[in-house]
């Protein structure tokens, strides 16, 4: 009888002498482990009077079961006050002697008591936990507020038997339907006036209890929910610290491979010594160096972090960041404390603060040092070996360059993914708490670009383990593609990589892919150790630098919860559905496409044919000034070319270009082709034609693939707009003439380019680079919603799409990725 | 963007490894071999220029001498190191490529036999 259905009937006092009554719950085992900490759930709501209940554990006889609240010496009574809903920490603290029961659990309120329960203390033949839906993987902890997900309770040895379930907070953690099956819906709310947790014991549980068919001693589960209400703020677990520095690693030159293609190693032609060291943080019993792994799952999935480009060494600053200059106006070297040579510059260092975030979430966060090799004879030289690799620019469009060390970068975080491997075989702090199955990357600059090398170089064996790569302000030196869960988060105002390499490596990746272009953010930022300056910055951007590190902290960790973790509802963060509450002020906007869409149009026709879509459909755009089918990329130039000499001319046309004298499409840096659209009347359309499609909701047992929303990625064109957010009308048609339509801008705004500039010349002489760019973001459009404006519209048989120009003129708008999607 | 002043330079030749296959140098990196020496490969001209300092950036940078491209350029402090099939003749032209210089060159001076400090001869 270990669930105690409450109804207490109760006497609010003699002076008024009105019947009052408490209805709730209490969840309780009625066998428990001795010197473990079990748990009892309690639920009590009075009606209208606010009064007290006791629980206590008598024992009958002496000697035998002994149980306690709280601990080992905790108290055997516990009164609470008024309306309750707790999970109370209870201690087997000595075993029940023989096999019946010998303790009792008495529930009382002010009155007399109102129930009795038995229990005993000792090993249990059966158990039950909390799985996900699958029965076999963890639950998730984390949940996305407003949203629901399905958990799974398991009884092992598996024994046939009953199951209730309840959650506490109740107004936080809700069971959908019925409490009393095996599997149950859950759904998550973050109430106004929820108080965030400090930590995973005081966040909101799930508990399941089971009773064995058959009389066997009834067993709980209890499992910690924690809502993702504000991602970028540290999480539940405490972060352990620890690093590591093993032996060097050297990457040999490879032969070009037998198709032709460029060499894995960029035309290195030397051997790349790296260090193999690294910062760990991880999922702990306590903030601290080498604590204990927190025993919360059985192992933790691996994040690797790897850093940009950046000089390995530092020189004297002020506080502000400035550079301290000696007599001579030269900066001052910082060197080794025996002042005998230059020191290294730890530039893993700058995503600590993201790696101790990332393990408050629950995966252990490693930090590795990409300077390569470091040596310094003296106080004026440095080497190292993967800083000093330059560039050598062997193609404009699509841009590549050799000899960028972008590949040694990948090699050497694969090296990192064995170093752990020793670790969780060896080393007694490790020892199988790391999931190597279950690897994410995050890289920032050169690393942005070398986490993508690294999944693809994994890729040529087999079992890749790498489930996601993110990258921030990456470069896109290698012309690479991805086909994992991919995210880029890029700066406007990124003044390194500054011709908005993220946005082609966001374009060739394969869904599911996710971007966040944030107005004002830069590159040094997402770095805690580099300094605007160093990128170019006199002044303050406008973002800050605590704003840059929530970015890189709440979009890595939705986004590892969503592919690593598997929490679905996450993509909400990508869909605008929701926005980090922290970065309020911040504009962001997105882009996003997921697996499984129906295309429209991708506007890749070979040869360009604008009067097509790619579901053979006619196209046809009346009254509007042009339409055309282009690659959305300012460069035109794809012969490729070597640097210097014979072909220095062509370097000299891609700076002439970058300072706007040869424009093909001047704001635009992607790497697709897309619909460009110009109008200068009201009367303006695009319509592309549908093939009678369904995407109406599948009927029950429908194999039809469900879809959501209408989905495109759009962006004005620096030109011809007049300012300000751009604006048009979306009308969906059916077979049968019915149509409906929305505003767009009702749903998502399409601001007009950011200003940014690179300046070429000098201070006193500036000589600015207009850097301004066209980025795409997606518009999703609720097809609920054009249901909701015209009910007799048929989403079973659409017959065309109808972009209707007539909100702002004139225009111009880049459009890409038209489909139907989830 | 700052000119770096060339102070010397030096020459050396060297012996390039022969290249490895792509899977040997993967599966070295992962652990799941070990690593073998690369053998013997092609003779080539190391050039160090050096420098008051060079601009260590994100930025594309390659730096030339007359007709030749230095191929393998590392560049660290105030060392940029390169490799060449042949020497470099008096006069001609050391050219940094950056595009934070108008036009996308800087003229860093003209090689000087004289601030040789090492011969290959």
């Amino acid at each position: 009888m270990p669930h105690i259905p409450l109804k207490l009937k109760v006497t609010r006092s003699t002076r008024y002498l009105a019947p009052h009554t408490a209805k709730g719950e209490i969840l309780c085992p009625d066998r428990i482990p001795q010197g473990e900490r079990s748990f009892m759930m309690v639920l009590i709501d009075w009606s209208d009077s606010q009064r007290k209940t006791e629980l206590i554990f008598h024992k009958p006889t002496s000697g035998g079961g002994d149980i306690r609240f709280d601990g080992p010496d905790g108290p055997t009574k516990k009164v609470l006050n008024g309306d309750t809903q707790e999970l109370l920490v209870i201690y087997g603290q000595a075993p029940t002697a023989g096999s019946a029961p010998d303790v009792d659990l008495i529930v009382r309120d002010e009155d007399k008591e109102r129930a009795r329960v038995s229990m005993s203390v000792g090993p249990l033949t059966t158990g039950v936990q909390i799985r996900a839906q699958d029965g076999t993987a963890p639950a998730h902890i984390f949940m996305v507020p407003e949203t629901s997900a399905r958990f799974r309770a398991v009884a092992a040895p598996a024994t046939p038997g009953s199951f209730r379930w309840a959650g506490v907070p109740s107004n936080t953690v809700q069971i959908r339907g019925s409490a009393e099956n095996e599997l149950v819906e859950v759904a998550a709310s973050a109430p106004s006036g929820l108080v965030r947790p400090t930590g995973l014991d005081e966040a909101p549980a799930l508990c399941a209890l089971f009773t064995p068919t058959g009389g066997g001693p009834a067993v709980m589960a209890v499992h910690r929910i924690w809502p993702l209400t504000a991602p970028e703020e540290p999480g539940p677990f405490p972060v352990g610290t620890a690093t590591y520095h093993d032996a060097n690693h050297i990457i040999d030159p490879t032969r070009p491979p037998p198709d032709g293609s460029a060499t894995l190693t960029e035309g290195i032609t030397i051997p790349i010594e790296v260090s193999v060291e690294a910062l760990v943080r991880y999922p702990a019993v306590r903030n601290g160096a080498n604590e204990p792994f927190s025993a919360h799952r059985t192992n933790y999935p691996l994040v690797i972090l790897a850093h940009g480009r950046h000089a390995a060494y530092e020189v004297s600053r002020n506080a502000d960041g400035t550079r301290i200059l000696n007599a001579a106006g030269q900066p001052i070297v910082i060197l080794t404390p025996d002042g005998t040579r230059v020191a290294e510059f730890k530039n893993y260092e700058g995503l600590e603060y993201l790696a101790s975030h990332l393990a408050s979430y629950g995966f252990v966060a490693i930090s590795i040092n990409l300077n390569g090799r470091f040596t310094s004879p003296d106080t004026s030289h440095v080497t190292a070996e993967l800083v000093a690799p330059a560039m050598d620019v062997v193609a404009c469009r699509p841009f590549r360059a050799d000899q960028v060390a972008i590949a040694h970068r990948g090699l050497t975080i694969l090296r990192h993914i064995q170093a752990m491997t020793d670790r969780n075989r060896m080393d007694p702090l490790f020892r199988n708490r790391v999931d190597l199955n279950t690897i994410a990357l995050i890289g920032q600059s050169r690393g942005g670009e070398a986490v993508v090398s690294a999944y693809n170089i994994r890729g040529r064996l087999p079992d890749n383990p790498i489930r996601a790569v993110l990258s921030i302000a990456p470069s896109d030196l290698r012309n690479m593609g991805m086909d994992a869960p991919y995210c880029v988060i890029l700066g406007s105002d990124d003044l390194d990589t500054f011709d908005g390499s993220g946005l082609r490596l966001y374009d060739r990746a394969r869904p599911p892919k996710q971007m966040i272009w944030v107005h004002g953010a830069i590159h040094n930022y997402f770095s805690s150790n580099w300094h605007r300056q160093d990128e170019g910055w006199a002044v303050e951007p406008a973002v800050s630098r605590p704003q840059h590190q929530n970015i890189a902290k709440g979009y890595s960790n939705v986004f590892l919860q969503r592919y690593v973790n598997g929490v679905a509802a996450a993509s909400a963060y990508f869909t605008r559905d929701i926005r980090l509450a922290s970065l309020a002020s911040v504009e962001l906007h997105q882009a996003y496409q997921t697996t499984g869409g129906l295309v429209v149009d991708q506007f890749e026709d070979v040869p360009a044919d604008r009067t097509r879509n790619a579901l053979n459909g006619g196209v046809t755009a009346p009254a509007v000034r042009s339409f055309d089918e282009v690659i959305l990329y300012r460069f035109t130039d794809a012969a490729p070319f070597t640097l210097v000499a014979a072909h220095e001319n062509d370097l000299v046309a891609g700076i002439r270009d970058l300072v706007g004298c040869m424009v093909n499409q001047r704001s635009w840096y992607h790497d697709t082709n897309g619909l460009i659209v110009e109008w200068d009347s009201a009367a303006a359309r695009y319509t592309t034609s549908l093939p009678n499609i369904s995407v109406a909701p599948p009927q029950p047992n429908s194999s039809d693939r469900r879809f959501d929303v209408l989905s495109f990625r759009v962006a004005q064109d620096v030109s011809v707009n007049p300012g300000g957010p751009q604006d048009f009308r979306v009308r969906l048609t059916d077979s049968a003439g019915q149509h409906a339509t929305l505003r767009v801008g009702a749903f998502a705004t399409i601001p007009f380019p950011r200003k940014a500039g690179l300046n070429i010349g000098t201070a006193a002489t500036p000589r600015t680079v207009d850097l301004t760019k066209s980025v795409l973001k997606t518009v999703r459009l609720p097809l609920s919603k054009f249901k909701q404006s015209n009910p007799k519209l048929n989403l079973g048989s659409l017959a065309s799409i109808t972009f209707e120009f007539s909100a702002k003129a004139p225009g111009r708008l880049g459009f890409d990725d038209l489909e139907f999607s989830k | 963007m700052k000119v770096p002043q060339i102070t010397g330079y030096r020459l050396e030749e060297v012996q390039l490894p022969a290249p490895k296959d792509e899977e040997q140098v993967i599966r070295e990196a992962l652990g799941l071999t070990e690593r073998i020496p690369p053998g013997p490969g092609r003779k080539m001209i190391r050039i160090t220029l050096e420098a008051d300092e060079f601009p260590v950036t994100e930025m594309p940078l390659a730096i030339s001498i007359g007709d030749q491209t230095l191929t393998g350029l590392a560049v660290s402090g105030g060392q940029a190191s390169a490799f060449i099939e042949t020497m470099p003749q008096d006069g001609e032209q050391i050219v940094f490529h950056t595009p934070f210089a108008e036009g996308g060159t800087v003229l860093a001076g003209h090689f000087d036999s004289s601030k040789l400090d090492t011969g290959i001869a």
